[in-house]
């Protein structure tokens, strides 16, 4: 019997509700579903360069889930278990190679390889040019998601296994622990690598994801994409189901038998020293270096007052998009949580869904939902047609992101609460309200933070859909890369940079803020 | 505490959402007498300028979607497409005819004759008046300077294929962007098999495929290769910026160079078409010409009598030997061997 029985809630209430929300959330993609489907086929969909493409495609996908798992969840390990010197601002910049998108990555190694007194450093390219850029700038998401499982660890269980056998059986013990969340998390960067285009293409790699926008934009055949997105999401999640159904029953298990006294930080000699130049090494790989490749024509020329006057009238609308995007997509993302709390089944299905739809290139829906806009009534453009539109697309594109996140925060919720709740006569609206959403309001705000970033880099989405006359700073800055002056490139991006510093400077400063105000 | 923070928090998020539902589709005048929608493929510095202009004189506010890199000249055209049945631009500045020519094939544009096209060469535009050219880039190869001496440097697009250039020469991938047209062009002016010769032959000589033109322009200015084929104003900005860069007009004595105008096109059904007229009749004066050609882009005016800015790097349209094509019929022949050689052949060698 599921705990969802046991305790007397309406499962065919939340599987309407669940159906509603996946429903709104594939919404974007179907039009072009429907009309690929619909379709006499005019090209053959399996041919030697797609299947070959295909093939290359997984391969990615792997390397750069392998590649971020390798080095996220050992970090995230040394970040959740050890106290050392700033360390939260260096938790915090990890997130940094994900708010740039993988075409700048890319631009600043290529221009970093081809400066004559670098002749030393190896020219990425290819598979593993891709895999390198790529999974550096997925590592975030499984190091957090094993820093966020890390901190569930109670310290009575880490107590235990440390006086039994040392920092190697908490370190063995802890990485068990935090291996389900962790290749989830993984898997997520994977997926969302199969339809980039930026590495693939500068790094001379062949992708579905090139070989679909070959379709779309060179052979304008909507058809012939659309099919290719299906096989591929449908291939991506046939073979992420088998880790996906595993990796989704250990952290039920990981997670739910949890007490509310969590472990501290430890202060170990040596491992004290290592997380931090771990932590920092990676920063310095994955972004710093790139980013010097990518700005330092900005030091020979540099525009920093035009570029300023780009960031100031595009600031506003970038806030827009990629707030609104992560609102729209914590609000379903709690709803879904919610709903699925108590159901393993529940969750994988929806996840299931999710991340077959995350798996399916972005123009897709873009192109999707510009066809369902110039069909409807003028009186919906401000659904359609508007700001809200870039929002909720950006939001339901990165609900997968949320929704794994928020899963993992509701199965904290103890049902022993909601049972002494309806003892007490207290109404489910006054126990959401002083129980749950408290309860989860640190990983509504991680969430929050996550989609923002993502939705920022998702150009294709902003681009194809931003109404005229609102462009975000990301899009500003591919619109502006193909011929204004590389000094103008360079001090945009450094101004992006700075911007999104500020921001995650800002955000170390709530968790403080937030205790202070608890006090 | 916690809970006012709280409550603060979810103030905040319903703000969001209702700044959000408030904010009214594609910002709130896109249709209106004085408001003009242009999406264009040309590179949002060089357009930006034009429209602000236009914008100052004729009181009529320009809102302005540029294509970006990633998507360049088929973001918008697939957009433009997509929202064909009640369009949201009014006018689409293409950066070349190819692109002007689908969205006629696909019934996106209307015909617009207009009287500001008077001494613009005929041969560049639609017989129709689907598309008006103006001004002009020029597709060159671009050397590095420090790699290819005065007298190596090359002459024709066949030095590509020449073996003191092999492993050393790039082009960008040429299903996408101005080199798609290109290539169109040379299977209109070569012929198929002559064609298909020349595209062998650069693999044989290993000619690397990269992403873009700016790409090419960007990779042989540092050094990583010796010759590219590329567009003027690509060379430049790497002139500006005193990359050691040269270039030439190739084929200057033999099929000749190829130009790529730019198109104006009238979106049919357009929220403000009339102000769309005006902007193409803005587009076309030799004065837009003519400020096109100080821009950072360098752009060749179509009209003789235009009078080039000092220091303008490039000749002018007259000086050249230009290629003979068919403007009006490149996006069918593009259509043609895109499916049938272009893809296999970017599939085999990419």
């Amino acid at each position: 019997m599921t705990l969802m029985a046991q305790h007397g809630s309406k499962p065919m209430l939340r599987w309407v509700l669940l159906v509603i929300v996946l429903g709104i959330a594939a919404s974007p993609a179907l039009p072009l579903v429907v009309l690929t489907l619909g379709q006499e086929p005019t090209r053959s969909l399996w041919t030697d360069a797609f299947s070959k493409s295909t093939g290359s495609t997984l391969y990615l996908g792997a390397g750069v889930s392998v590649f971020s798992l390798v080095i996220g969840l050992p970090l995230g390990l040394l970040a959740a278990l050890y106290r050392f010197p700033a360390r939260r601002p260096l938790i915090l910049f990890q997130a940094l190679p994900l708010l740039l998108p993988s075409f700048l990555l890319c631009i600043g190694w290529s221009n970093l390889a081809a400066a004559k007194w670098l002749w030393w450093l190896p020219t990425p390219d290819g598979l593993a040019g891709c895999v390198f850029v790529l999974g550096l700038q997925m590592m975030p998401l499984p190091f957090f998601a094993t820093w966020a499982a890390g901190h569930n660890l109670t310290a009575s269980q880490i107590d235990s296994v440390r006086l039994h056998g040392g920092e190697r059986s908490v370190l063995t013990f802890s990485a068990r622990a935090c291996a389900p969340v962790a290749i989830l998390a993984a898997l997520l960067g994977g997926i969302l690598s199969l339809s980039d285009t930026g590495a693939p293409l500068i790094f001379g790699y062949r992708s579905a994801a090139v070989e679909i926008r070959t379709s779309f934009s060179a052979l304008f055949d909507y058809e012939l994409a659309g099919r290719q997105c299906l096989l591929l999401a449908g291939l991506a999640l046939l073979l992420i189901a088998p880790v996906l159904f595993v990796g989704l029953r250990l952290l039920a298990a990981a997670v739910l038998a949890r007490q509310t006294r969590p472990a501290m930080p430890y202060p170990h000699r040596a491992l004290s020293w290592v997380a931090p130049g771990g932590l920092l090494l990676v920063l310095i790989v994955g972004v710093v270096v790139p980013t010097l490749g990518l700005c330092w024509p900005a030091a020979e020329n540099p525009m920093i007052e035009r570029a300023a006057t780009k960031v100031t009238a595009t600031a506003g609308t970038t806030l827009i998009f990629t707030g609104g995007a992560a609102v729209i997509a914590v609000l379903f993302a709690t709803l879904i949580a919610l709903a699925t709390s108590a159901s393993a089944r529940g969750r994988l299905f929806v996840l299931a869904v999710l991340l077959l739809l995350l798996a399916m290139p972005p123009a897709l829906a873009a192109i999707g939902v510009s066809r369902i806009a110039t069909g409807a009534p003028p009186q919906l453009d401000w659904l359609m047609r508007s700001r809200l539109t870039v929002a909720l697309i950006l939001g339901l594109r990165f609900l997968p992101v949320a929704t794994v996140a928020m899963m993992f925060a509701t199965c904290g919720l103890s049902p022993s609460w909601r049972d002494a709740a309806r003892i007490h006569g207290v109404s489910r609206v006054r126990m959401f309200v002083r129980v749950t959403l408290p309860y989860l309001s640190f990983a509504i705000v991680v969430s929050l933070l996550l989609v923002m970033v993502l939705a920022a880099t998702d150009i294709t989405t902003t681009h194809l859909l931003q109404p005229p006359g609102d462009q975000s700073l990301p899009v500003a800055i591919f619109t502006v890369m193909a011929n204004s002056p590389e000094g103008l490139v360079a001090s945009l991006c450094l101004l992006y940079l700075l911007c999104v510093v500020l921001l995650l400077a800002a955000a170390s400063q709530l968790p403080r803020l937030w205790s202070r105000r608890s006090a | 505490m916690k809970r006012h923070l709280l409550t603060l928090y979810l103030a905040a998020e319903l703000i969001a959402v209702g700044v959000l539902g408030c904010s009214s589709p594609s910002s709130p005048s896109s249709s209106g007498a004085n408001n003009l929608v242009v999406y264009t493929s040309v590179d949002e510095v060089f357009a930006e300028p034009i429209g602000k202009t236009f914008e100052q004189e004729t009181g009529i506010r320009v809102q302005l979607v540029p294509d970006t890199e990633e998507t360049k000249s088929t973001g918008l055209l697939n957009r433009l497409i997509a929202e064909k049945g009640r369009p949201r631009a009014d006018v689409f500045w293409s950066g070349d005819p190819v692109r002007a020519a689908i969205l006629k094939s696909k019934g996106v544009s209307t015909a617009y004759p207009s009287a500001a096209a008077e001494g613009l060469p005929r041969e560049f535009s639609d017989a129709e008046h689907h598309w008006i050219s103006f001004s002009a880039r020029a597709r060159v190869l671009i050397y590095n300077k420090d790699l290819v001496s005065e007298n190596q440097k090359p002459t024709s697009i066949r030095d590509l294929a020449d073996p003191r250039f092999k492993g050393k020469a790039c082009i960008a991938n040429p299903l996408f962007g101005t080199t798609s047209m290109h290539a169109s062009a040379l299977f209109q002016s070569l012929g198929d098999d002559d064609a298909k010769k020349f595209f062998q032959s650069l693999v044989e000589n290993k000619v690397k495929i990269l992403s873009s033109n700016g790409e090419v322009r960007r990779r042989v200015a540092n050094g990583e290769f010796a010759i590219g084929l590329t567009d003027t104003d690509d060379v430049n900005v790497a002139i500006e910026e005193g990359k050691p860069v040269g270039f030439v007009y190739p084929d200057a004595d033999q099929m000749g160079t190829l130009m790529i105008p730019n198109a104006a096109v009238l979106i049919a059904g357009g929220p403000n078409g009339e102000n769309g007229k005006k902007f193409i009749d803005y587009l076309l004066r030799p004065e837009t010409e003519a400020a096109l050609a100080r821009s950072e882009a360098a752009q060749m005016p179509l009209r003789s009598e235009v009078e080039l800015p000092a220091g303008f790097p490039f000749k002018s349209v007259s000086q050249l030997r230009t290629m003979s094509v068919d403007y009006g019929t490149l996006a069918e022949k593009l259509e043609e061997i895109s499916d049938s050689f272009l893809k296999p052949w970017v599939d085999e060698n990419q």
